[in-house]
């Protein structure tokens, strides 16, 4: 086996084609089950806080809710859900109120305001946790912060696929994933009812005050969801993981698209998609390697990281190869364009009368073109330049797509001395980044500030 | 994780620091670390300071600005790793904040907050060990946070100038002089003016301010109760008014000349606004009270000289 692990594309093999992962219902429904309910619900909220900037409220709240929590379990002393979710609701409210009150007060900036709020209330939390004793209880921290999905045993699991839906068996599911069916259900109908309402609220929370409903209390109720849903998935996947869960998925969804709809779809299904895979790999990728499975949770939090990172690269508009690509052929059509201009002001200097003149261009100085022979090999390969024993020349179509972009030159530097009021001399460098890309304003004469003829684009 | 003995154990001292448990050596080792990430800091502050407040003027001037930033998170995840044996993981970020946080409420200097936000942070860690030291099962880490969090509350409190209490006393004091100018004010205006602001001719009689009208303005301002009297006991105190009888409010001979000044910048600003600044006179009203309790005798001098020379009429 150890051999295995130097063998990477034997173990690759290894684990795609061996059944290394199988799926017991007994063990494995109830656990897969929690994850990926506890991933869809902080996705689909962390969508809204990704949107309006306060990823680190999800890290403030799904922290400063452990003082809630022991808090309400001092005062009931009983866990039972509705306690639980009483106080968590509570912490996330004080959390919401107090950041407000010293980013105004004390005129700190929001992130830091989140960041001294949170970890005071963290620390309170702890300390009310070893003061109460209640570490014997299973409140303890550790269980918050880890989860607990590998002891989600379903003992009454059924047989069969029919079972699953007998009512007996169904009211043997564990509290947890009962808790979190809940509470994804109200943040899936939060998000769906109020979406208008958020999704204004998110760009602009003064225009949503002005229009009638109060910004506020939407953050309000959106941190007191976002509270429920970190509080239900606590069990499940602790609260470190929490985080990655309301962030992961909507980033990973934000670099994909624009469409807000189909942000938030796509979120869920990322989400569901690396809980699933992080699960399936938390046992499947080390048995490859003949070791122990890892903790589910973290594995699960490096798929959704995983993904992220996988999006950020390789993203259909924003990612980074779709963007260095982007600029890449904006880069080499811009060279010939100014390949082109730079033949047409030597044809137009050229003392001989030929219409099509052959050019010594010194590759070395190219009057500033970038990679002039990238730019030479392109052009002669589109047909517009050629290349003899005397030098390069333009080509016929070269020739009249050098007459529009020195058009456009022109027609910019007339605009810009006419109408923007700019000196004769100041114009030519603006001019050049402009005929490339802007909508070229119309030729109001037919000479250019520097006396030179504007070419007449049929 | 999974794969070390001690599991989870070992991760939990991390995430909650163990202060209690740390031996002289790691005592050593911290202090060597904190030491080089001072020193890192001190060496690169001018061009941390640039990064910071202004990276586009930093690229101007020749800066790296991207290594420099790298360098600072470096800082960080150096500071991260000699608080990690202290307060944990999670109290890290506390320490990171809260210090330089409330060294801001007290200075507006660089340097100075730098200095206060490391003894800050040396008097939290001092405060909060001792303190859990003297409370049985106390966990260390916490209570360093909880002491610097009680700084946080003072420094945000009580600082002098951006402290809530100096801040507040400021703008309460600003909120009764322009209230008590608007009461001079009345005082000022002549009987023959009409109804201006819904307040009715012969309201004032000489050095008085009769009562109704003060509560014509009073409404209209939207003063409470309190702050009325606050607003008159505010010009009693700055020698304004001499005391209330049956009359009304009675001004000195002070309270008169001040109401007549703020009238005249009034008058003036109006005319201003609308010969000069093309303001529809609709307007003007609003416009003109924000700004005539804050003219300064410079521009009031050139504002006369400029309306004289386009011959328009004087304030009375």
């Amino acid at each position: 086996m150890i051999d295995a692990a130097y063998d990477i594309p034997g173990v690759l093999l290894a684990v795609a084609w061996q059944p290394v992962f199988t799926f017991e219902p007994r063990l494995d429904l109830f656990p897969l089950l929690a994850a990926v309910l506890a991933a869809a619900s902080c996705a689909v909220l962390g969508n809204f806080l990704v949107l309006r900037r306060i990823s680190l409220m999800g890290d403030a709240i799904s922290h400063s809710v452990l003082p809630g929590l022991v808090i309400a379990f001092l005062l009931s002393a009983s866990r039972s859900p509705a306690v639980m979710f009483a106080g968590a609701a509570v912490a996330g409210l004080a959390t919401v109120a107090l950041v407000e009150l010293v980013k105004r007060l004390g005129r700190v900036e929001p992130g830091a305001a989140m960041g001294v709020v949170f970890s005071i209330l963290f620390a309170l939390g702890v300390l009310l946790i070893e003061r109460a004793a209640v570490r014997h209880v299973d409140l303890d921290a550790d269980c918050v912060l880890y989860g607990q999905l590998e002891t989600l045993v379903w003992y009454a699991a059924p047989d069969g696929i029919a079972g699953l839906f007998s009512f007996e068996t169904l009211a043997a599911a564990p509290r947890e994933v009962v808790t979190l069916t809940v509470v994804t259900a109200v943040a899936f109908a939060f998000v769906g009812v109020l979406f208008k309402e958020l999704r204004i609220a998110a760009f602009d929370g003064a225009l949503a005050t002005s229009l009638g409903f109060s910004s506020s209390l939407l953050h309000a109720a959106l941190m007191v969801v976002v509270a429920a849903a970190t509080v239900a998935s606590f069990e499940a996947v602790g609260s470190i993981l929490v985080i990655a869960m309301l962030i992961c998925p909507a980033a990973t969804a934000r670099v994909l698209t624009d469409r807000l709809r189909i942000q938030i779809l796509l979120s869920i299904v990322v989400a569901v998609a690396t809980a699933v895979v992080g699960y399936a790999a938390a046992s499947a990728v080390p048995a490859a390697f003949g070791l122990d499975a890892v903790n589910a949770a973290g594995a699960m939090t490096v798929a959704a990281g995983g993904a992220l990172v996988i999006a950020i690269v390789a993203g259909p508009k924003h990612g980074v190869i779709a963007k260095a690509r982007t600029r890449g052929r904006l880069a080499r059509r811009v060279a010939v364009d100014d390949l082109l201009a730079t033949l047409y002001r030597a044809h137009e200097a050229a003392p001989d009368g030929q219409k099509l003149p052959a050019v010594a261009i010194d590759l070395g100085e190219a009057r500033g073109i970038r990679n002039a022979s990238v730019a030479i090999r392109d052009a002669m390969r589109r047909g517009l330049v050629a290349r003899d024993a005397r030098g390069l020349s333009l080509t016929p179509e070269g020739f009249s797509h050098a007459s529009l972009v020195i058009s456009k030159h022109r027609r910019w530097e007339s605009y810009l001395v006419d109408r923007a009021g700019l000196a004769p001399d100041h114009v030519h460098d603006t001019a050049e980044q402009l005929e490339h890309v802007a909508p070229v304003p119309d030729a109001s004469g037919s000479i250019d500030p520097h006396g030179r003829q504007i070419p007449r684009i049929n | 994780q999974a794969n070390s003995p001690s599991g989870s154990a070992g991760l939990t001292g991390l995430i909650y620091g163990q202060a209690a448990t740390m031996q002289p050596g790691d005592v050593l080792l911290m202090a060597g670390v904190a030491a080089a990430a001072v020193a890192g800091a001190l060496l690169l502050a001018k061009e941390l300071t640039v990064v910071c407040f202004d990276d586009a003027f930093g690229r101007t001037e020749g800066l790296p600005v991207a290594p420099v930033d790298a360098f600072m998170m470096g800082l960080v995840v150096l500071v991260t790793i000699a608080g990690l044996q202290a307060v944990g993981l999670i109290m890290v970020v506390a320490m990171l904040i809260i210090p330089a946080v409330s060294a801001r409420f007290w200075t507006e200097r660089l340097w100075l907050m730098l200095v206060l936000a490391g003894v800050i942070g040396a008097a939290s860690g001092y405060a909060g060990s001792v303190l859990s030291a003297l409370m049985p099962r106390k966990p260390a880490g916490a209570v360093i946070v909880l002491s610097s969090g009680g700084f946080f509350v003072v420094s945000m409190l009580f600082a002098p100038s951006r402290g809530v209490i100096a801040s507040t006393l400021r703008r309460v004091r600003v909120r009764l002089r322009i209230a008590g100018d608007h009461l001079l004010e009345l005082a000022a205006e002549p009987h023959a003016q009409p109804a201006k602001k819904g307040l009715t001719s012969g309201a004032t009689q000489g050095t008085y301010v009769d009562r109704s009208t003060i509560d014509r303005l009073a409404g209209q301002r939207g003063w409470s109760p309190i702050f009325g009297v606050a607003v008159r006991w505010s010009l009693r105190n700055a020698g304004f008014t001499k005391g209330v009888n049956a009359a009304g409010l009675e001004l000195t001979e002070r309270g008169l000349a001040r109401g007549g000044r703020v009238r005249r910048n009034h008058l003036l600003w109006e005319r201003y606004l609308v010969e000069q600044a093309d303001i529809a006179p609709s307007h003007v009203d609003w416009t003109v009270d924000q700004v005539e309790h804050v003219l300064s005798p410079e521009l009031v001098a050139q504002l006369e000289s400029s309306l004289a020379s386009t011959g328009e009429g004087h304030a009375p």
